[in-house]
């Protein structure tokens, strides 16, 4: 299989844990020791080299932690290929907060979301650690999910949570999965196709059709 | 003479009575003096330990106790937001206490994210706009005052001063931040945020082509209104933007029906890229909106979304597009600029206002006429006649909806030609 897939992965946690920091970090390799809150959702799209012949596209939707805000959640994890649950090592509640998140996309998203659970802001570890190690770990590991600590100040493992994450999910399922390039066709033959060759799920995005619209 | 947004928009959305600036220095110092006792009594609940036989296990206390639990959580939350913007200890203080009074005032509400960013940006406004008194009583045109109460249309400098009162920055941003807030209640609603219905309708019967195209490639809609509409635009432009957006949507249209159509001005004005655009590319040009070239010039839009509400039609598509055309145009060969905004850097001295600026000033507000105009566009679409008739146009929502959607039959034979 050649060619880019495209996934969907959406950071949620509490506020101010860190998720906008980890997703700059990764996406423009930027980190502010003060980031303003996220209102409604950030988009952020990167392309990560998953092997010799595959380049995957990650589109990011950055949540805002508010809890109000709990009930549009949905519309951010709707389709979503993966999901990286962030608590802040710092903040004992955090954690069971992202318990809280995992529960509820167990419960409502794709069956097949990949999820990892993600300890951030471990540049404090040694100094102001109220959640170990073993714990963050142990919970990961009784929920099946991928799980790491990182920092998006250092910055320590966020390239490699986001490789972790990118080998994890199947190319098959993304959208424009093998889809070929079809110069010409219309959009209407594209999304006939695209149906017929990457089925997800009823409600799924359909796949890319980036040569479909000949206006 | 300098714009001076904070008190055009208090005129504008409601707060002073528009027909008689003499009016405008009492009912500003009633609001003020209103504030303080808000702030003192809501800070009170905080601090209910001491009230008079307040026992959390006694009948009828509970909501003593409730209250304060629930008050304390908006403070929470306030203290965590206000905190990570990286302010001054003054400023912080005062957003901080502006934001509880106001969650205090909505309980069913009360404080949610984003609600800080509005009131951040109406502070260092209203601040940026306040008139340092630095003459001695500094009044200078004593005469005014009792010309003022002859007058019902005049403003002295001296009330002018007192409206743009440093002392007061934090009393007055509470009601510019309550009047927007008021007006976007239903994006911060959870249930109703970025509701797309309206938009979809009218993209459907004004740009068929564009609509079925968004349609095929799923855009979601949500999230981008919710962007969008929560804040105003206010991260969606840049500053000096936001300020002729807000100052024209708030002289023409103060309920903010315009909204949507403002929305799918901007969504027409990007048509050219949207068409191409595959999903991924679609939502990235539509959720980062302000970074694209050449610099969307805000006024416009209004205008533009005043002319879809009134005709939504495939010809004032049509024209919008000849108007962006030209925009661009313009923009490339002049290398223009955008437009200056006249707000000044430094406190305005009392000295240097006038009585006839005052006046002159006063007279455009009652006039309801935006501080800035768009330079393109075949005919200003607002004025009297316009304005007489977007106050008949129904303002419901709902009826704006089947309005849009009564030409589905047009849109379909549209298709089929």
């Amino acid at each position: 299989m050649s060619g880019i897939v495209s996934f969907k992965l959406v950071l949620l946690g509490e506020s101010s844990v860190g998720k906008s920091s980890i997703a700059l970090r990764f996406v423009k390799d930027q980190f502010d020791d003060f980031r303003e809150s996220t209102i409604g959702a950030a988009f952020l799209t990167q392309t990560v080299r998953r092997d010799e012949d595959t380049t995957v596209k990650l589109e990011i939707w950055d949540t805002a932690g508010q809890e109000r805000y709990k009930s549009l959640a949905p519309m951010y994890y709707r389709n979503a290929h993966c999901a990286i649950v962030v608590y802040d090592i710092t903040e004992e509640e955090s954690l069971e907060k992202a318990k809280g998140w995992i529960r509820e996309l167990q419960r409502h998203a794709d069956a097949n979301i990949v999820i990892a659970l993600v300890g951030n802001k471990l540049d404090l570890g040694d100094t102001r650690r109220m959640i170990s190690t073993e714990d963050g770990a142990k919970y990961a590991e009784s929920e099946g999910l991928m799980f790491m600590e990182t920092s998006a100040k250092t910055p320590t493992n966020i390239t490699e949570l986001f490789d972790a994450i990118t080998k994890k999910l199947p190319l098959d399922r993304g959208m424009g999965a093998a889809q070929k390039r079809q110069a010409g066709t219309n959009a209407a033959a594209a999304t006939q196709q695209g149906r017929g060759t990457a089925p997800v799920q009823l409600n799924a995005a359909p796949p890319r059709q980036e040569d479909a619209c000949g206006c | 003479m300098a714009a001076y947004f904070t008190v055009r928009w208090r005129v504008y959305l409601g707060d002073w009575q528009r027909d008689n600036p003499s009016l405008w220095v009492p009912q500003a110092e009633a609001q003020r003096r209103a504030y303080r006792h808000l702030l003192q009594k809501f800070l009170a609940t905080l601090h209910v330990d001491h009230v008079h036989g307040a026992d959390p296990l006694q009948n009828g206390a509970k909501n003593v106790w409730q209250k304060r639990a629930a008050a304390q959580q908006n403070m929470d939350q306030i203290t965590l937001d206000v905190q990570r913007m990286q302010l001054g200890t003054d400023m912080q203080e005062a957003l901080t206490r502006i934001l509880f009074v106001w969650s205090c005032m909505h309980k069913d509400l009360g404080y949610k994210q984003g609600m800080h960013e509005i009131a951040e940006w109406l502070w260092r406004l209203r601040a940026r706009e306040s008139i340092m008194d630095n003459t001695a009583h500094g009044v200078q045109d004593k005469g005014t005052s009792a010309e003022a109460c002859e007058s019902a249309a005049s403003l002295s400098a001296a009330q002018f001063a007192t409206l743009l009162s440093q002392d007061a920055v934090e009393d007055d941003t509470y009601f510019l931040v309550s009047s927007v807030l008021e007006r976007l209640l239903p994006q911060f609603n959870a249930e109703r945020a970025g509701s797309p219905a309206l938009l979809k309708a009218l993209l459907h019967r004004v740009d068929p082509l564009l609509a079925k195209h968004l349609a095929e490639i799923h855009v979601d809609w949500q999230p981008v209104l919710l962007r969008w509409h929560r804040l105003l635009y206010l991260n969606t432009f840049p500053a000096d933007e936001i300020l002729m957006l807000w100052d024209a949507l708030f002289a023409i249209d103060p309920a903010l029906q315009l909204m949507q159509y403002v929305s799918a001005a901007m969504i027409v004005r990007q048509r050219d890229q949207l068409l191409v655009d595959g999903p991924t590319d679609a939502m990235h040009h539509l959720l980062h909106y302000g970074d694209q070239e050449p610099r969307p010039s805000a006024a416009l839009l209004v205008e533009q979304a005043l002319k879809l509400q009134l005709h939504p039609s495939l010809d004032t598509v049509e024209e919008i597009v000849r108007e962006n055309k030209a925009m661009v145009g313009a923009q490339h060969a002049h290398n223009a600029p955008p437009p200056e905004c006249a707000e000044p850097h430094a406190p305005l001295r009392l000295a240097e206002l006038t009585k006839i600026k005052a006046q002159q000033f006063a007279t455009d507000i009652m006039r309801r006429a935006p501080f800035f105009r768009p330079t393109l566009g075949t005919e200003p679409a607002w004025g009297p006649l316009a304005e007489d008739r977007l106050h008949t146009e129904p303002c419901n929502i709902d009826t704006q909806r089947r309005q849009a959607m009564l030409s589905f039959d047009d849109v379909k034979h549209s298709y089929m030609q």
